[in-house]
């Protein structure tokens, strides 16, 4: 919502473009079958659509609305979602205009119990996480998307049918100028929490609801204070409540503030009370001057999910497959890692360099993925918003002890997101290789210098790449690879600090996906062991020669 | 104690209070206290903690 007088995009900070629906000589091509039909056109379905182009895949985006999402939305970007957009080629605007934090401090009754601090360090590429509201997200990503010629983007179109085919799927899109048919390879449902594509298949969301409701309202303020989220427990402001704060670019502060069970959503929404309510905040951290109102909304903590992110060409992504609380900041950053995912697999079975099985390993990498969010997030919103009174009580007992006992502090501890290992995936070998140390089976790499300015992620292929560390070795698997498409070989000194993060020895190779995360490692490879395990997570054996 | 087991000693005492009624959870909790007042058996640090959740 915005202030009286304002339209839904009137930010004080930030000009929404239009987009009209498709016009002129498109319109004989709109009904030109496609691989992968995307349909929204937020974050998730932009990334999927670069994540495709990366790999040389057509895809048409499809989206009902004629701009970017309205209002800030999600605000933190993880450091593995920065190397997502680095992979799509579109992490230069993000780096230039977003604020990275490492810090995180909470305060109960006006006094901070705790500061805690993100893994960080010299040697990281990117720090742990970043602030920049969603319609600048949305804007670098689409700056990327209008020139790419693989992308075909169509706005003010909506999907309002969709069957399967012999082959994929065909979508009914409706615009102002009528309803056309588009099939599709696959169809990637991105249109968010309340899919259309999701209700059309009949598929529902099943999990928790928690009772918490916040009000999340962005200001714009002169305010001095360094990009530290701030977390306030019972505050004056807010008695008995809790209060989040984030900084954001353009001198605009994310307000979070917990409602009261006899404060009704509608009375909370009014304009008089979100200003009275965020006044008080800016009272209670001693913001004296001036400010204005940008956005609000209000928010409740769910844990819902898909049983299966997968209806035969239809894959669930995103908000359309789950919903996971604020607190921990996982929502986009979940929904960037499921695009990236389903994206590199569509392309290698479209490109007939993987068999379709490797489509099944979707599911159980990304819903695992988000069941591990859930246990984390649930946590977190049992802190935030204690359903009962065992969680009340013990989140007092914890805030109170906290004020002399610093370690009951740590129970208020957001557990920001961690990427989750595939241990169990059927696109990994499932084996340590005989390795102690260094990054598991299905976790993603940990990347590193490997001189002045320069990281391990950077030389990664497209594709698979083997990281080895034994020239000999190396052109040994480049002859046995001649063959295949999509791998590259990468050699590094085993004497380096590369190889020691990588627990390796002079023989050792890791097989590293598309996503970064790690298919498969030996301390002692072959060639014919390596070539066996790209060919079991690749499916190999399902493509005729 | 680590974290994690902190942390589970908070979930643990919170799935039980929730087992009683607020009325019944502070006999509950007492009880809880005892028990481990015996298990300790350190009467200096049961007094140090007893005095510590009064004072804060």
């Amino acid at each position: 919502m915005r202030p009286k007088g304002r339209l839904e995009t009137d930010s004080l900070y930030f000009s929404y473009p239009y987009f009209d629906a498709p016009k002129g000589d498109r319109r004989s091509m709109l009904n030109q079958a496609v691989p992968v039909a995307i349909v929204g056109a937020g974050p998730i379905g932009m990334t999927a659509a670069l994540a495709l182009a990366r790999e040389g895949i057509h895809s048409v985006l499809i989206d009902k609305k004629s701009t970017f999402n309205d209002g800030s939305r999600a605000i933190c970007i993880s450091r593995s979602s920065f190397y997502i957009l680095q992979n799509i080629g579109a992490i230069d605007a993000f780096l230039e205009k977003s604020l990275g934090w490492t810090t995180g401090r909470t305060f109960y009754q006006g006094k901070q119990i705790l500061e805690f601090h993100m893994p960080d360090g010299p040697d990281e590429k990117y720090r742990p996480m970043y602030n920049l509201q969603q319609q600048y997200i949305e804007q670098f990503l689409w700056d990327a998307v209008a020139k790419n010629p693989l992308i075909d983007a169509r706005w003010q179109s909506e999907v309002v049918g969709i069957e399967n085919t012999f082959s994929g799927a065909r979508i009914s899109v409706q615009d102002v100028e009528g309803t056309y048919p588009l099939a599709a390879d696959f169809v990637l449902a991105c249109d968010g929490a309340r899919s259309v594509i999701r209700t059309l298949r009949g598929h529902s969301l099943r999990g928790e609801n928690y009772e918490g409701r916040y009000v999340i309202a962005d200001i714009q303020m002169d305010h001095n204070y360094p990009t530290i989220r701030r977390a306030l427990f019972d505050p004056v402001s807010r008695p008995k409540g809790t209060v989040l704060i984030h900084r954001q670019p353009d001198n605009i502060w994310r307000i979070d503030y917990q409602l009261r069970d006899d404060e009704t959503t509608d009375d909370a929404l009014d304009e008089k009370t979100v200003r009275q309510c965020v006044a008080s905040v800016l009272k209670e951290i001693d913001h004296s001057g001036s400010w204005e109102l940008e956005w609000w909304s209000v928010y409740s903590a769910n844990t819902l999910a898909l049983d299966d992110y997968r209806d035969g060409p239809v894959f669930f992504v995103g908000d359309s497959a789950h919903i996971v609380p604020i607190f921990g900041v996982r929502g986009l950053n979940n929904g960037l890692a499921d695009a990236e995912n389903i994206a590199w697999k569509l392309s290698w079975v479209l490109k007939k360099k993987a068999g379709k099985s490797l489509l099944d390993s979707y599911t159980p990498e990304r819903r695992g993925a988000t069941l591990d969010v859930f246990t984390n997030a649930s946590k977190s919103a049992r802190f935030m918003t204690p359903s009962t009174h065992g969680w009340r009580i013990m989140r007092d007992a914890a805030l109170s002890l906290a004020l002399t006992h610093p370690y009951a502090g740590e129970l208020a501890n957001p557990r920001q997101m961690t990427p989750y290992i595939y241990a169990d995936s059927p696109a990994v070998v499932p084996s340590d290789g005989g390795l102690i140390g260094g990054p598991p089976v299905g976790a993603v790499i940990q990347d590193g210098r490997t001189g002045v300015g320069t990281y391990l992620s950077d030389q990664l292929g497209c594709g698979f790449t083997l990281l080895c560390f034994d020239e000999d070795l190396a052109e040994q698997l480049r002859e046995a690879f001649t063959h295949e498409t999509g791998i590259d070989v990468l050699i590094a000194d085993y004497t380096s600090t590369i190889a020691e993060t990588y627990a390796a020895q002079p023989m050792s190779v890791y097989l590293i996906r598309p996503d970064m995360h790690i298919a498969a490692r030996w301390m002692n490879a072959t060639t014919d062991a390596v070539l066996t395990g790209f060919q079991a997570v690749t499916f190999q054996e399902e493509l005729t020669p | 104690m680590n974290a994690s087991e902190l942390e589970e000693t908070y979930e643990l005492l919170a799935k039980h209070i929730n087992k009683f009624d607020e009325a019944t959870a502070p006999v509950y909790l007492a009880k809880v206290a005892l028990l481990m007042a015996s298990e300790i058996d350190d009467m200096e640090a049961i007094r140090r903690c007893i005095k510590a959740a009064a004072d804060t």
